[in-house]
């Protein structure tokens, strides 16, 4: 392996186009000896992998295609799925050696033969690889089940004719019982047919109740469903009730929290913020706060946009956490622009924090991170806003105008000239220490003396004095500046002529600020000027009105909060533009759907509905419980019949002895769990459960490496037996009964 | 979904591409190289939208792991995965660098194979790769297992174990390995300071023992928390556990109790704010009037006040300003080495072992030259260090081996309890 990938490396700059290395390749790859093929093989699948073409010799390998050898064909699959498409005529040869792996003994070869023919996108084979999912999604491997449910997205994508029929299946895999297959499942759901909110009514308990059971990537997939499942179906949760399906996928999400995934946390974080009551939430909080302080840099990012948005919402629920976001020295930028942005919502939201992170933010803005300066200086601005702390907020802020990083004091000044807007007569002397600071010059950037410029424009009356002075720098310094610093001179030129009395000077300065915009480069400007000359200085009707238009009563500006626009934890919330295939949250539905729905059709009339009742009051939950796990077993073998039963009838006798000892192992356990208490027995069940995601896929891939098929199912089936003894002791469903 | 997976090295030359779906394609590959690997400015969101195709990726040792999709998707899923993947090239390659993906190209390429179908992501576990993609034949030849693996699955309780193991010396290692981190204001003041700790284990044990382990924690070590012996109990703000450890068990009996996987694994991750032993405190304390402009000098003086224990390795960052012109240091108590490099613009100080219960200080006079320069922001003091116990004050206080079949007994094992504690983020505000 080593030897032939590493000689693969070594001739990099060869070209595959080179004549004699695609004849050696070809020459081996014919030559009928199984190392020399693999060898080659190797060396084409890197060529593939460094991203060259190596689709010349296609006809030679598509050949190997029936090939015995399981490391080769393996090899050969992989680089079908990348050439089939342009070759497609070569590509149906291989057509007949996936029918036939199709109907192979061993479950791997049947898997990973759907899986290669549905990944190499012929149009043509549509019909044949609708007929293998077909098939695949009764077979008796869940594996198998699995492979055919991810082959739907992708016929789907092929040829959407198929349409129907696939979403036959679907309903037909979404109610399996197998957690592996069920994953998948509603990743088909998810991406043919997630409008058919008809297909999920029966399976809706079910599937909060597998919840625990499906692996990682399946539980994220399970939340997407049940969420928009839940928005469209039952109503908006009023004084803490809910529905009482609603509350059963919120109890089921509960022990995910402690998930070893980020994403799934996250994911919970998310379903309780959409769905949940504000103690929901604050469940959440915990381990949201630990991701949010872990190291893995970018799970700590994606975290922190969680808890920002959760900051938005409901900051009382976060401000207890407030330590967490103080700001390190040598943390990565990112991060750090987000725990500001945290915390100034915590100011804001909960003022009672808000002395806290004052001082914090102070901190900051001395920082020699340019960035993090301004970042903080904006946000005292903001926290200002809150009319408490606008007095003690605008002292910190003024101490911040003389700093000489230009971003810093330039940001500092376009907060402060915000807050003056609020309340302007008390603030007389800070638009004098303002203005004092732009005739000095030493305003930083042009957006402080634009904020500079505004302010004294609006309100020249109060500082009577300083204002001419401020319009001689203006006008002194005009040609040297930007366009839109020129555009605030003319405005304050504007504002200052429609005055009562006006001195002789500047008059003369407006004039002289009005004749050189008039000839300025940029057609704004000139466009600008040409307007307020002759609504200053013209004889309309409006002319008249001139100084009621220019110096209107501003309203405060309002901002514009742009960042609740998408889900949280979606890409487009974290980029802040729409990403392709958004799609919203639904609304909560008006009126509730009857929960008759979610009820399965009951094999065993009398008893079901029995216990049903019983449950739903609780009041005897050990009776119930005994009830109901007769009836689930009953019902599984009822169910389950057709698959397990030819199953256990293939079985070698050994296995079976090592079953029928597993259930009466099970049995005694079961015992056990009705003495003790049940609700924490089923609680840490799932917990169990839960802790392990990993292991339920480790076992099925290690298991289908073996050739026998037989004890492999076997394994699979005393597997969903023990899950639907773990899911029968559960506490508040009545459904549990009806779960399988 | 993703819809496709590149490596990069530093240069941003392609190592490797997979491409999951058609609506990408190498114009793609580029352009993440452009504006991202050869992009001069430090500041990057992991998240990065160039033309409409969103892409995320992680760094490690110079390689670059991107992920590039052009639809909506769960960012957090995409990052989990990526780490995930990360995980099990590790498990593979044993190193990941440059060299490593250039030579593990057709096993690589397998792993994302599987790894992801059509963009979906199916399986990322190592131990279940491993299965699939073998490191020295490419892929595991089927039919070649003992039928005790089997047996040990149908089971259905200990999936992460295989039956038959047996060594000749029974042994278990238990590192507590924690990181510090500290965020002290001036004043002295801890703004915040949190542990992030796991358990690691080794553990070397024929057939199937079962192990139960205890530790002075709250909600584990005792069920009353009003007895004495509960004084020296730890508040562990949240954990997590190995799949191996019975939950349920934890909940009934405050027990951790499991049958642990064969070699390494984290048994435990954990996270503590509550009492957290600082091992250092440093206090700085500076000439507070000096200005830059005038070239005068400037005394840095810091104390480092050392509790009990005593540690090695401490390596301590002295920012001193951008115009300094010469540094004269002098240890007062002549305790370890302090150099000045212009280049990181600091004083570091190091100290190979230090002694418990001590304070050492630091002053160092800082010539300045005359600069026009502005005013100097005080980066904090950074520490650097190892100590051999856990600041969280967690402490081992068993560990059990119960083994029924074979013949050996709790006894007879040998065990290993190591702690260390790291320094991870750990500054002191001046």
């Amino acid at each position: 392996m080593k030897d032939a990938s590493s000689s693969g490396s070594a001739d990099d700059g060869a070209l595959l186009a080179d004549g004699k290395k695609l004849e050696d390749l070809r020459n081996a790859l014919e030559s009928g000896k199984d190392q020399h093929q693999i060898d080659a093989m190797k060396k084409v699948i890197g060529y593939i992998a460094k991203g060259r073409n190596a689709s010349a010799l296609f006809p030679n390998i598509v050949k190997l295609v029936a090939s015995s050898q399981p490391e080769l064909k393996k090899l050969v699959y992989v680089y079908l799925e990348r050439y089939a498409e342009e070759q497609q005529d070569l590509a149906l040869l291989s057509i007949s050696t996936f029918q036939r792996g199709l109907k192979d003994h061993n479950q791997l070869i049947r898997g990973c033969a759907l899986r290669v023919m549905s990944s190499i996108r012929l149009p043509i084979i549509s019909p044949i690889l609708l007929q293998g999912i077909s098939e695949a999604s009764t077979d008796m491997s869940p594996y198998v089940r699995k492979t055919a449910a991810h082959a739907i997205p992708k016929l789907a994508s092929i040829d959407p004719t198929t349409r129907d029929q696939l979403i036959e299946i679907i309903s037909r895999l979404l109610g399996d019982r197998a957690p592996l297959v069920a994953g998948s499942a509603v990743l088909a759901y998810l991406r043919v047919c997630s409008d058919r909110v008809d297909l999920l009514h029966k399976n809706y308990r079910k599937l909060c109740q597998m919840l625990i059971d499906v692996d990682e990537w399946g539980q994220l997939r399970f939340l997407e469903v049940l969420t928009r499942y839940a928005r469209t179906q039952f109503t908006a949760p009023k004084a803490g009730k809910l529905d009482f399906d609603h509350q059963l996928l919120l109890t089921a999400c509960q022990p995910l929290l402690l998930s070893r995934n980020a994403a799934v946390v996250l994911k919970v974080v998310v379903t309780c913020q959409e769905l949940g009551t504000d103690e929901d939430i604050s469940k959440t909080i915990g381990p949201l706060m630990a991701l949010a302080s872990g190291d893995r840099r970018e799970t700590k990012f994606v975290a922190l946009e969680h808890v920002y948005r959760l900051a938005c919402s409901s900051p009382h629920l976060v401000s207890p956490y407030l330590k967490n976001f103080t700001i390190f020295w040598a943390e990565p930028e990112q991060t750090a622009l987000l725990k500001i942005k945290i915390l100034t919502k915590l100011a804001v939201g909960s003022p009672g924090t808000a002395h806290q992170v004052n001082r914090e933010l102070e901190t900051i803005s001395f920082w020699d991170k340019e960035k993090l300066a301004t970042e903080a200086v904006r946000s005292l601005g903001e926290i200002a806003t809150v009319p408490e702390l606008t007095q003690t907020t605008l002292v910190k802020l003024m101490t911040l105008i003389n700093d000489k990083r230009e971003n810093v004091s330039g940001e500092a000044v376009v907060s402060i000239q915000k807050l003056i807007q609020i309340n302007p007569e008390r603030n007389e002397a800070v638009i004098k220490k303002l203005a004092r600071l732009f005739i000095r010059e030493t305003a930083g950037t042009s957006n402080a003396k634009c904020s500079i410029l505004w302010l004294v424009g609006e309100y020249a009356n109060l500082i009577p004095k300083v204002a001419p002075d401020v319009l001689r720098v203006a006008a002194k310094a005009f040609i040297k500046e930007v366009d839109e610093v020129k555009m605030h001179t003319l405005t304050l030129a504007a504002k200052m002529s429609v005055q009562k009395e006006i001195p002789e000077q500047v008059a003369l300065a407006s004039t002289y600020v009005f004749n050189l915009a008039r000839y300025d480069q940029s057609y704004d400007l000139r466009d600008r000027a040409r307007f307020l000359k002759n609504l200053i200085f013209g004889q309309s009707e409006l002319s008249k009105f001139a100084k009621d238009i220019l110096t209107a009563e501003k309203p405060f500006p309002k901002k514009i909060e742009s960042d609740e626009r998408f889900r949280c934890g979606t890409m487009s919330s974290s980029l802040g533009i729409e990403a392709r295939m958004y799609s919203a949250l639904p609304d909560y539905a008006l009126e509730a759907s009857p929960s008759s729905l979610r009820e399965l059709p009951k094999p065993i009339k009398t008893v079901q509905a029995k216990t049903t009742s019983s449950k739903k009051t609780s009041k005897s939950v050990s009776s119930s419980e005994s009830e109901s796990e007769s009836e689930s077993e009953s019902e599984s073998e009822d169910i389950s019949g057709p698959d397990d039963e030819s199953q256990s009838e293939s079985e070698s006798d050994s296995c079976s002895e090592s079953e029928s000892s597993k259930s009466e192992e099970e049995l005694s356990e079961e015992s056990a769990f009705v003495n003790t208490a049940i609700t924490n027995a089923a609680n840490d069940l799932a917990a169990d459960k839960l802790a392990d995601p990993k292991n339920q896929p480790v076992e099925i891939k290690e298991d289908i490496s073996d050739t026998e098929a037989t004890p492999v199912a076997n394994i699979f089936i005393s597997k969903d037996m023990k899950i639907s003894r773990d899911l029968s002791p559960e506490p508040k469903s009545t459904v549990s009964s009806i779960s399988d | 979904m993703i819809g496709g997976l590149f490596i990069y090295n530093h240069k941003g030359e392609v190592l490797l591409s997979r491409l999951y779906r058609q609506d990408l394609n190498r114009g793609h590959i580029d352009a993440f190289r452009v504006s991202v690997v050869h992009s001069r400015s430090a500041v990057r969101s992991p998240i990065v939208n160039i033309a409409r195709t969103s892409f995320m990726y992680i760094k490690f040792n110079n390689i670059w792991i991107v992920a590039a999709t052009r639809t909506n998707s769960n960012v957090a899923m995409i990052f989990t995965l990526l780490n995930k993947i990360l995980k099990a090239m590790q498990g593979i390659m044993t190193k990941v660098n440059e060299e490593h993906v250039k030579n593990n190209f057709v096993v690589l390429y397998e792993l994302l194979d599987e790894v992801l179908d059509y963009g979906y992501p199916q399986q990322a576990e190592l131990g279940a790769l491993k299965g699939v993609v073998n490191t020295h034949t490419g892929i595991k030849v089927m039919g070649s297992k003992e039928p005790t693996h089997v047996t040990s699955a149908v089971t259905g309780q200990v999936g992460w174990r295989r039956e038959g193991i047996k060594y000749r010396r029974n042994e278990i290692f238990l590192d507590v390995l924690e990181s510090v981190n500290l965020l002290m204001s001036q004043g002295g003041k801890v703004l915040y300071s949190h542990v992030a700790g796991r358990i690691a284990m080794k553990s070397y044990l024929s057939g199937m023992p079962e192990c139960k382990f205890g530790m002075n924690d709250k909600i584990v070590g005792d069920s009353k928390p009003d007895t004495t012996t509960n004084v020296g109990a730890i508040a562990i703000d949240d954990c997590n556990f190995h799949q191996c450890v019975r939950l349920s068990k934890l909940q009934t009996e405050k027990a951790v109790s499991f049958i642990p996987p064969d070699g390494e694994f984290d048994l435990m991750k954990y996270r503590t704010t509550k009492d957290v032993f600082l091992p250092f405190k440093s206090y700085p304390y500076g000439a507070r009037d000096f200005t830059p402009e005038n070239g005068s000098s400037y005394c840095r003086q810091v104390n480092l006040r050392r509790r009990v224990f005593s540690g090695k390795r401490s390596k301590i960052k002295i920012p001193t300003p951008k115009n300094t012109a010469s540094v004269q240091v002098q240890l007062l108590c002549m305790k370890g080495k302090a150099k000045y490099k212009a280049a990181e613009n600091a004083i570091i100080w190091k100290m190979k072992r230090m002694a418990g219960m001590k304070d050492n200080q630091m002053s160092a006079e800082i010539e300045l030259l005359p600069t026009s320069d502005k005013k100097w922001s005080r980066p904090p003091i950074s520490m650097n260090f190892e100590v051999p116990f856990s600041p969280s004050g967690l402490k081992v206080r068993y560990l059990k081996v119960f083994e029924s079949k074979l013949n050996y007994s709790d006894t007879d094992v040998v065990k290993w309890v190591r702690y260390i504690g790291k320094s991870g983020l750990y500054e002191t505000r001046c």
